[in-house]
């Protein structure tokens, strides 16, 4: 069954491009409908297809996370040195997964008692107050959660400043192995969402490997920023760091990536009769 | 406290556990609608013998969109004869009286029902005016749609087939330009419809009445007792009452009807706070007879406890988080495996706006909204937005179980002619 009336297929095109005999407003051809319109089943072995874009991410992934690892300490080593003694800063390694990962053990800075009231303070009108601020819903909610977690963060460190249950090793820790196994699910995750769509293998492994090359330079980045926060402003917001920064951001660039190559193909398909069929 | 931190581990990963379900369900429904095969709806079959309809239009306080969607209907190509259209106006304390009484002066099969006592609310309206007319089938507006010049002959059409209680159509935004909110909301759309809904229907599971751009046979509902009162989202509720008693809802993806989406923050989250609370309400009522009907096979009561749990995602979710900051100031965290963590976290981008984003991808792919797509990242701006709104819903519905409480209906405010003024 096919719905499209394509007169250039007929090879009947007159020079203005209308078809002999046929009125000039009259549609040389009629596109499917969105309504029931599909792309081609691409065959019985998509799962196989999928596998085989997937692994190669993961297999390279394992081989190299530990010098990954080194490379992000090296970086916050880096940022970190202008700031604090380098005998106070040390690379440190420890076995995760299959071999060993490296951490860093920095300076962290305990909050003041005065530091401490100041942050609880003007946490409550994130919280309190934002509903009276004009200013759209969403972002007003995104600040009250912020200001949550730094409320609940500086009643911890008010209440029992020594139970705090963190130095930066242990943050570091964490924070590292969090960024191995995202850099584990971009491929997974991406190779899901793009199986279905209508391009050839080369593409989407691009793709992918973008994402995950963006993910490598942000993971250290952000690494480097967070340790240096804790390190010279307050072991406080480490919470808000790691809530609100850290793998729900993560998420951000990979939908990015996503909905720019679907967007991308979707322009490639909106026209091309071959890329489409109907009902079957 | 060894105990308190196992139970905290154990709920984060039931919850991702949860996500994990849900995340595989859409992924199975994006696949099928993109490349499976696609079941048809009945707008081809075309037929002299059409059945007797009423259109009911639910409307409080409407001055600002009544016009409007009388105007299409009028003009729609149902044979006049077989064609009743009752606009409800329930309790309007604005100008929709006038609007609607002029156009019944002008035009015979126009017959307004004017509601000033009794209970207000659309379940309790749909109730009475369904006891005022002799047609066989009810179609329903909300009244901000402007369904098409063939949307009622389209409706009508699938009730040829005797074992259909209830049809619903497409519902399509027609200010989606008009902010980002209403550009996300068309994404949502987009994502519900285009991919969820035709998917459940090709696949046989349980594809929803949705209340507007719909229809069902008013004497299976009447005999089913009606809408009840007390519900928010009659809907859903007819949908489960019609599954669980052998009927069949069809969807009809090429029945697409412009609806006018939120344009303010506060409309939406009052609109969705309304939705989780109508959706729990059905949820308690309709967990055991799903699972005891003797109508359903094995898939379609699976996939009707997804759909009724479906609003539950979001408290879920909620607790989670609220789970996962407990075992943070606990220093449990380093120890718990950071992929749950992450898994937890991506979780929250799939249920926590409605659809995952492939899905809203591949809807809007098949839409050919090439430029919206790129939008798909803004979501996450729903994200505490959509699971808190949800969430207060969710938890007004248990205090309406436990305490039996009336639900007043909340009108979700219209913006259309607001703009044509300014």
């Amino acid at each position: 069954m096919s719905l499209i009336i394509d007169n250039k297929r007929n090879g009947e095109d007159s020079p203005n491009g209308t078809h002999k005999n046929q009125s000039p407003d009259l549609k040389s051809l009629i596109y499917y409908h969105r309504a029931y319109r599909k792309i081609s089943n691409p065959g019985r072995y998509i799962l196989l297809k999928s596998l085989i874009l997937i692994a190669p991410f993961l297999v390279a992934i394992l081989l190299i996370y530990p010098e990954l690892t080194f490379i992000m300490n090296k970086f916050a080593r880096y940022t970190l040195i202008s700031s604090f003694s380098s005998d106070s800063i040390e690379i440190l390694n420890k076995p995760y997964m299959l071999r060993n990962i490296y951490i860093l053990d920095s300076p962290t800075k305990y909050p003041s008692p005065l530091f401490t009231y100041i942050i609880f303070l003007l946490s409550l009108p994130g919280i309190v107050l934002i509903r009276k601020i004009k200013i759209v819903k969403p972002i007003a909610l995104w600040i009250a959660f912020l200001s949550f977690i730094n409320l609940l963060s500086s009643i911890f460190f008010i209440l029992a400043p020594a139970l705090f249950p963190y130095n930066a090793e242990e943050f570091s820790d964490l924070y590292i192995k969090t960024q191995i196994n995202i850099w584990l699910f971009i491929p997974v995750i991406m190779g899901i969402a793009l199986l279905p769509l209508p391009s050839g293998h080369l593409p989407k492994f691009l793709v992918i490997s973008a994402t995950i090359l963006y993910s490598v330079i942000f993971g250290i980045v952000r690494y480097g920023v967070f340790l240096y926060i804790i390190a010279k402003f307050s072991l406080l917001f480490m919470p808000i760091l790691f809530f609100s920064f850290g793998p729900l951001m993560d998420f951000f660039y990979i939908v990015s990536g996503y909905s720019l190559y679907v967007s991308i193909l979707s322009k490639k398909a909106g026209r091309d009769l071959k890329a489409w069929n109907w009902l079957y | 406290m060894e105990l308190v931190v196992l139970i905290l581990k154990s709920y984060l990963v039931f919850v991702v556990g949860v996500m994990i379900l849900y995340t595989a369900r859409h992924f199975i429904f994006t696949v099928n609608r993109f490349m499976g095969e696609q079941m048809l709806y009945y707008q081809d079959i075309v037929d002299s013998e059409l059945p007797r309809i009423a259109v009911l239009i639910p409307m409080h306080n409407e001055e600002l969109v009544a016009k409007h969607i009388l105007d299409h209907l009028i003009s729609a190509d149902y044979p006049l004869d077989k064609t009743e259209i009752i606009p409800i106006n329930d309790h309007s304390e604005d100008r929709t009286k006038e609007i609607v009484d002029e156009y019944a002066a002008r035009y015979k099969h126009i017959k307004p029902l004017h509601r000033h006592s009794d209970r207000r609310g659309k379940p309790a309206a749909l109730n009475e005016a369904m006891t005022l007319t002799d047609a066989e089938i009810i179609v329903v507006f909300d009244a901000d749609y402007l369904p098409a010049k063939g949307t009622l002959r389209d409706i009508a059409i699938s009730f040829k087939d005797p074992e259909i209680g209830a049809v619903m159509g497409r519902v399509v935004p027609e200010n989606t330009s008009k902010n980002l909110l209403t550009r996300v909301l068309d994404l949502e759309r987009s994502g519900g419809y285009q991919v969820d809904q035709q998917a459940r229907y090709n696949l046989k599971l349980l594809p929803q009445y949705g209340g507007t751009v719909g229809g069902f046979r008013k004497k299976v509902v009447l005999d089913l007792g009606g809408f009840d009162p007390n519900m928010l989202t009659e809907d859903t509720e007819l949908t489960y009452k019609l599954f669980v008693n052998g009927w069949k809802v069809v969807y009809a993806n090429r029945v697409e009807a412009y609806e006018e989406s939120p344009e303010d923050w506060n409309v939406r989250s009052r609109q969705i706070r309304r939705w989780a609370r109508g959706h729990t309400q059905v949820m308690f009522k309709f967990i055991l007879p799903v699972l005891k009907s003797e109508h359903l096979v094995m898939k379609e009561k699976i996939d009707g406890l997804f759909l009724l749990f479906v609003y539950s995602a979001s408290p879920i979710l909620f607790l989670g988080l609220c789970d996962s900051l407990i075992l943070f100031f606990l220093g449990e965290m380093k120890i718990l495996s950071s992929l749950l963590m992450f898994l937890f976290v991506a979780s929250f981008n799939t249920l926590g706006n409605f659809a995952p984003f492939f899905q809203i991808g591949i809807a809007s792919f098949i839409d050919g909204g090439t430029y919206r797509i790129r939008l798909l990242p803004l979501l996450i701006f729903n994200f505490f937005f959509n699971m808190l709104y949800m969430s207060m819903g969710f938890f007004e519905a248990i205090i309406d179980l436990i305490t039996k409480r009336e639900s007043k209906w909340d009108k979700t405010t219209r913006f259309r002619a607001k703009d044509k003024k300014n």
